[in-house]
């Protein structure tokens, strides 16, 4: 177990916004979150997956919401707040439909905002981080996660909104019914709602995560935060420290078009090359995350891998669609966990899924 | 205790079509509910309040709909999906009976209607469990907060919610029941617009005090007023009107109506034209989703709560909003609301004021005169 400082902590959510390849929320929002809990003496305590206990309990708390409703649905707004957060909330009511306390907190997908609420619920709770994530990326579709992968019960979940609504999902069909169910409730309820699901034994855990995954979103973050402060580079330090590919350079042609559709967000960014990429040309497409990208019209590298944009000077990342006309970026390739390079990781996350009929080449094999 | 026979069944499913004053739902499901019920040889059995033990536990069950139409792939999506065998509200009432974690002694309705009492009954007779004779409405209405629970106060939650594909929802905590069924409501939103609820679990010490006492046994009444009529070929209107203590409000023609689905709710207009004693004047209905409020010639005649029943003398069939057909026969049958309205509080949340109409309600009786009986 490791106490966490809010440099640490900081690190880490720069890390999973970097790696979070354009999706996982809004950094800036999960920093405040953070740094109230710091504020008020909270405890950030990390724990390894080997330290955790077997028959302990886990589960993954989240924002779920539904982009793009408008109005007051189900007269919301004339409801007093709930000081709680509503994850916080959810975890409560399904430690008491358990009769069990959990003994920590698993963050669902890397961002700086998703996983600032898993690690912000666990210590406003008193609970462990678990070292872990299951996505190791940003995705856009619930099962595109190591749970699903692995066949791992997304019920009991519990659902909580900023009124003091609660909802215990018991049974599901699947993962679908369970995001439609609750992203209709969200709907109604202002917008957001705060979950928790997945819950599991330790034993189970280890099985189903990605193990190391805070830790390794720590070295990137952290690479970044010292390149800054030593005056170095801070592309190639976090090329450097977890082993990346610099696929671009370049200049930010015209402001980032998009779309929402379906609840998600949809668009393209399409930069000019610079410094070695002089005359080259570079274009991603997005669904909430980085999916495809094409260097000179031939495509690159895909999903499962990680395509990240950043601000070349800083190294900061670029969530999407905030990509502006004129910003200087690079585009970083990182190799996609390894759960997701299996046969059934890639049956589920490839670019097939996307619309794209082509083979996934890894990052590796296609860069050489 | 009464066991219920099927000719039981039927009256009262009739009593509640005709109680339901325009609305509780289709009689037809209702009918093949309880047949198919009987088919399996499950038993209906019928207890008045008086009999019921303070301890005894008692849940309400339901089907809670939405009419938004569905999208081609909502039904694509809809039609991949696992059916489960039961019917929803028996799955919900299970899983509450699990969750408590006590065994239940039986169901009250959520109010009287063809298709809504039925799904109560279904559900006591599919879990061998008892049918309380009582109901939080008395009639039909058209929003939750229209019920005796609400104005006794007896908590809606914890509720679960279960869809014909099997999906489980617990809902625990509610900040009011307006929350609670806009959440229900958004469930049935993306579960085919249809899901199974039960709520209002009481024991039989708190449901005595928050119901209103004998009303099957009421629509019982009315059913078989109703069908003795049907078979004798007498006017069933004055019949109906006599088993209820009630009036003729109006006999005539269906001249024209209209209605609009609004925010889930059906709200229209019905005219009639008269006939006979009532030649040469005019008679509208506004409903929402039940009759609200009747105008005879412009001038109001009965309001809510009172009931405002209506008969298709062609059919000889209770009629239900907004199965109209121009130039269809009808008799308009006013009855006395159960007491429990006409209180203070009662008419606040149900009264003509509450549908934005600035009337004192008058009781029907003081309008019209006795029937001669």
């Amino acid at each position: 177990m490791k106490k966490l400082t809010f440099d640490d902590v900081k690190d880490i959510l720069v890390g999973c916004t970097i790696l979070s390849t354009g999706g996982g929320g809004d950094l800036n929002k999960g920093l405040k979150m953070v740094k109230e809990d710091f504020e008020n003496n909270l405890e950030y305590k990390l724990i390894s997956l080997e330290e955790i206990e077997d028959e302990a309990l886990f589960a993954s708390p989240y924002f779920c919401g539904s982009i793009g409703e408008e109005g007051d649905k189900g007269n919301y707004s004339k409801y007093t707040k709930i000081k709680k957060s509503p994850a916080v909330v959810a975890v409560q009511a399904l430690e008491r439909h358990f009769q069990e306390e959990f003994s920590g907190m698993v963050s669902i997908e890397y961002g700086g905002m998703n996983t600032a609420v898993a690690m912000s619920t666990a210590a406003r709770l008193n609970k462990f981080i678990v070292d872990a994530d299951a996505a190791g990326r940003a995705v856009p579709d619930l099962q595109f996660s190591t749970f699903y992968v692995s066949k791992k019960s997304i019920t009991p979940l519990a659902v909580a909104d900023d009124v003091g609504d609660i909802a215990v999902f018991v049974q599901v069909v699947d993962d679908f019914r369970a995001e439609d169910l609750v992203r209709s409730l969200s709907v109604v309820s202002g917008g957001m709602v705060g979950m928790v699901d997945h819950p599991l034994r330790g034993k189970e855990l280890r099985k189903a995560v990605i193990p190391g995954a805070l830790s390794y979103a720590q070295m990137v973050g952290k690479a970044q935060r010292q390149a800054l402060k030593e005056e170095k580079d801070p592309i190639k330090e976090i090329i450097k420290a977890v082993k990346g590919y610099l696929l671009f350079d370049g200049i930010v042609k015209k402001d980032t078009e998009w779309e929402n559709k379906g609840g998600f967000t949809l668009g393209s960014i399409e930069i000019e090359g610079k410094e070695n990429f002089t005359g080259q040309n570079f274009k991603i497409w997005f669904k909430n995350e980085n999916i495809i990208s094409w260097r000179n019209e031939k495509i690159l590298v895909t999903v499962p891998d990680l395509i990240c944009v950043v601000e070349t000077d800083t190294g900061y990342p670029l969530t999407n669609p905030f990509c502006k006309k004129d910003m200087q970026v690079s585009v970083l390739g990182f190799k996609a966990p390894s759960v997701w390079r299996t046969e059934r990781g890639l049956s589920i996350l490839n670019p097939r899924f996307f619309g794209f009929d082509v083979p996934y080449i890894p990052i590796e094999e296609k860069l050489k | 205790m009464k066991k219920l026979i099927r000719q039981d069944l039927y009256d009262i499913l009739y009593g509640c079509t005709i109680l339901g004053t325009g609305g509780g739902g289709n009689l037809k499901k209702g009918l093949s509910l309880i047949d198919k019920a009987l088919d399996d040889g499950k038993e209906f059995n019928l207890v008045n309040l008086e009999e019921l033990p303070d301890d005894a536990l008692i849940v309400c069950p339901y089907m809670c709909g939405s009419i938004s139409p569905l999208s081609e792939e909502e039904e694509k999506k809809y039609a991949d999906l696992p059916r489960i065998k039961e019917e929803p509200a028996l799955k919900a009432y299970k899983v509450m009976e699990e969750y408590i974690g006590k065994k239940f002694y039986g169901v009250i309705s959520t109010e009287l209607g063809g298709a809504n009492t039925a799904m109560a009954f279904y559900v006591a007779a599919l879990s061998g469990n008892y049918i309380i004779d009582a109901d939080p409405a008395g009639r039909s209405v058209p929003e939750l907060q229209h019920s005796t629970f609400f104005i006794n106060r007896l908590p809606i939650n914890p509720m679960v919610v279960a869809n014909e594909f099997g999906d489980v929802v617990i809902v625990k905590d509610v900040v009011d029941d307006f929350r609670a069924e806009t959440l229900v409501r958004s469930m049935a939103v993306v579960s085919k617009n249809s899901v199974g609820v039960v709520d209002h679990l009481a024991s039989g010490k708190e449901l005595k005090k928050a119901v209103i006492p004998g009303a099957i046994s009421y629509a019982l009444k009315i059913g078989r007023a109703y069908r003795k009529a049907k078979k004798e070929n007498s006017d069933l209107a004055l019949e109906i009107a006599k088993a209820g203590s009630g009036y003729i409000l109006f006999r005539g023609r269906v001249k024209d109506f209209q209605w609009e689905d609004k925010d889930g709710f059906t709200i229209g207009n019905t005219y009639i034209k008269g006939e006979d004693d009532y030649f040469g004047t005019e008679y509208k209905i506004w409903f929402k989703n039940e009759n609200i409020i009747a105008w005879r010639d412009q001038k109001i005649d009965v309001t809510v709560p009172d009931l405002i029943c209506m008969i298709c003398d062609d059919k000889k069939e209770p009629l239900t909003n907004p199965n109209y057909e121009i130039d269809m026969k009808v008799s308009v049958i006013g009855l006395p609301a159960p007491k429990e309205w006409r209180t203070d509080e009662g008419l606040k949340i149900f009264g003509p004021r509450y549908f934005g109409y600035d009337i004192e309600y008058i009781p029907i009786e003081k309008c019209f005169k006795e029937l001669d009986k």
